[in-house]
């Protein structure tokens, strides 16, 4: 099983913060995910604002002109990630198919030097950001480990967004990585229902139930099980 | 000799592959009928989410739900052994005082839920494990060889449909589906919490109403789930602390 790599990529990003020169950022995901996967870009868009797309950060040569190529011409594989909901893998953006599949974007990417392209989105269920773009000058798949460690670094960014958004900006919000929480129906459905009870969307009741965990120190999954047992109800934000 | 059910199962889920489908609804179909083909009382799909991690993704019951959950919260259990080996697992009798076995926090909890026998089978595609199936009986025995012939086919299926099209071109397309699917359980989880508040009902119950309404107008599960997120008001009388809905299914 892979579960090393979460602790190998979140080693890697805490190497690359420094203090309050350099905090946890979107950014530090980026430069962090370019070198580790061989990329020549490494960019995080979100899915809100006006236009459904709005890069917020960038790594490598290459990441800004695909971001750019993204918005100009509202197709690519970041852009069939976001409304598919799933990770979007390209080897060669020269073959038939994807060609096919953007035949703006592909042409364009390829003149800006960009031959395969792998796109990761933020997305806990419903909860969907935006997407991680790794971006590469060669063609070829990512290998099994690089796409391991791609998923976990889109983990990441999604926390880490979530807590910048959401979050006291504490680092509790971001880390463990979500691979703790994945597989606890209990964790999803008691979002699901603090959403109700504290009137929030279903980002802002993650992000509560995870600051509560925090705050007792207890674990996610006992909060959860409290929440969905209704030995614990949650109360709309007073601020 | 196949009977009249497991043809008629063969039958369903080969409609569901050519007409297109989520691969959600397949999985959960596909624990559903296990049921009632293999004459076992419960069973589950796990697979894996590639950052190690085994995640249930379909149940036949919530009492097989806890058991899985149980078993992936201790790391012990024939499923995840099945996972790792890639190979059948099966334990005939759970019993305290049966032949020893490596899983007896596991046996204990499922002889809590009644449980007395275990079946598991890969979800296997060439070398690789994608998942495992969990099936569940109240009475001690092996499965009949024919019936285990069945389960594999049907955990098979589970396998063409989480793969389907995208595997031609490359194995890392797995990746695609895996994620969809998983996060697509997910997405189907909060709107079982959000369903369960908003009704003052209990979260199996969710998954009940939600079941039935996907049943009867023909929809997606992921969809109807959607919609409850949404707070569509196509779905708003599932939100009623006594629904219909929750009668069916």
């Amino acid at each position: 099983m892979n579960r090393q790599r979460s602790a190998t990529v979140w080693a890697a990003i805490r190497a690359h913060v420094d203090g309050a020169v350099r905090p946890l950022s979107l950014d530090v995901v980026c430069a962090v995910a370019v070198q580790m996967l061989d990329a020549a870009g490494a960019a995080v868009a979100l899915s809100g604002g006006l236009t459904g797309y709005e890069p917020v950060s960038a790594s490598g040569p290459s990441a800004q002109p695909v971001a750019d190529l993204h918005a100009t011409l509202g197709e690519g594989p970041a852009l069939s990630a976001l409304s598919d909901q799933r990770p979007v893998l390209t080897s060669d953006l020269a073959a038939a198919d994807a060609q096919g599949r953007w035949p703006m974007f592909s042409p364009a990417a390829l003149a800006a030097g960009v031959r395969a392209m792998f796109v990761f989105p933020l997305q806990l269920g419903a909860i969907s950001l935006g997407v991680l773009e790794i971006s590469r000058a060669a063609t070829g798949w990512l290998t099994a480990e690089q796409a391991v460690d791609a998923l976990v670094f889109a983990d990441a960014a999604l926390l880490l967004h979530l807590r910048n958004a959401y979050g006291d900006g504490a680092e509790h919000v971001v880390e463990p990585g979500r691979e703790l929480l994945d597989r606890w129906a209990a964790v999803h459905q008691a979002t699901g229902m603090i959403a109700v009870q504290a009137n929030t969307d279903l980002s802002g009741a993650f992000v509560r139930l995870r600051a509560h965990a925090f705050a007792h120190e207890r674990s996610l999954l006992d909060i959860a099980h409290d929440v969905v047992a209704r030995r614990l109800r949650f109360q709309p934000d007073s601020r | 000799m196949l009977d009249r059910q497991t043809v008629r199962t063969f039958v369903e889920l080969a409609d569901t592959l050519v007409i297109g489908f989520d691969v959600i609804d397949l999985l959960q179909t596909l624990a559903e009928r296990c049921v009632d083909v293999l004459g076992v009382d419960a069973a589950g799909i796990l697979l894996a989410d590639q950052r190690g991690n085994l995640t249930l993704v379909a149940a036949s019951t919530e009492q097989a739900r806890l058991l899985e959950l149980f078993q992936l919260q201790n790391e012990e259990g024939p499923c995840l052994d099945c996972f790792h080996t890639g190979r059948q697992v099966s334990v005939a009798d759970l019993s305290a005082d049966a032949r020893p076995h490596p899983w007896p926090r596991f046996a204990s909890a499922a002889r809590e839920q009644d449980f007395a026998a275990v079946h598991a089978f890969p979800l296997r595609l060439r070398d690789e494990v994608l998942g495992a199936m969990n099936l569940f009986s109240h009475k001690t025995g092996a499965l009949a060889p024919e019936s285990a012939d069945v389960a594999q086919a049907l955990a098979d299926v589970a396998t063409i449909g989480i793969t389907h099209e995208r595997t031609l071109r490359h194995h890392q397309l797995v990746t695609e589906q895996l994620q969809y699917a998983l996060n697509t359980r997910i997405l189907i989880e909060q709107a079982k919490g959000m369903l369960a508040e908003r009704a003052q009902i209990d979260v199996a119950d969710a998954f009940t109403r939600l079941r039935a309404y996907a049943r009867d107008n023909n929809q997606r599960l992921a969809a109807v789930a959607r919609l409850v997120l949404d707070q569509d008001a196509q779905v708003a009388a599932l939100h009623h602390p006594t629904s219909d809905a929750s009668t069916t299914g």
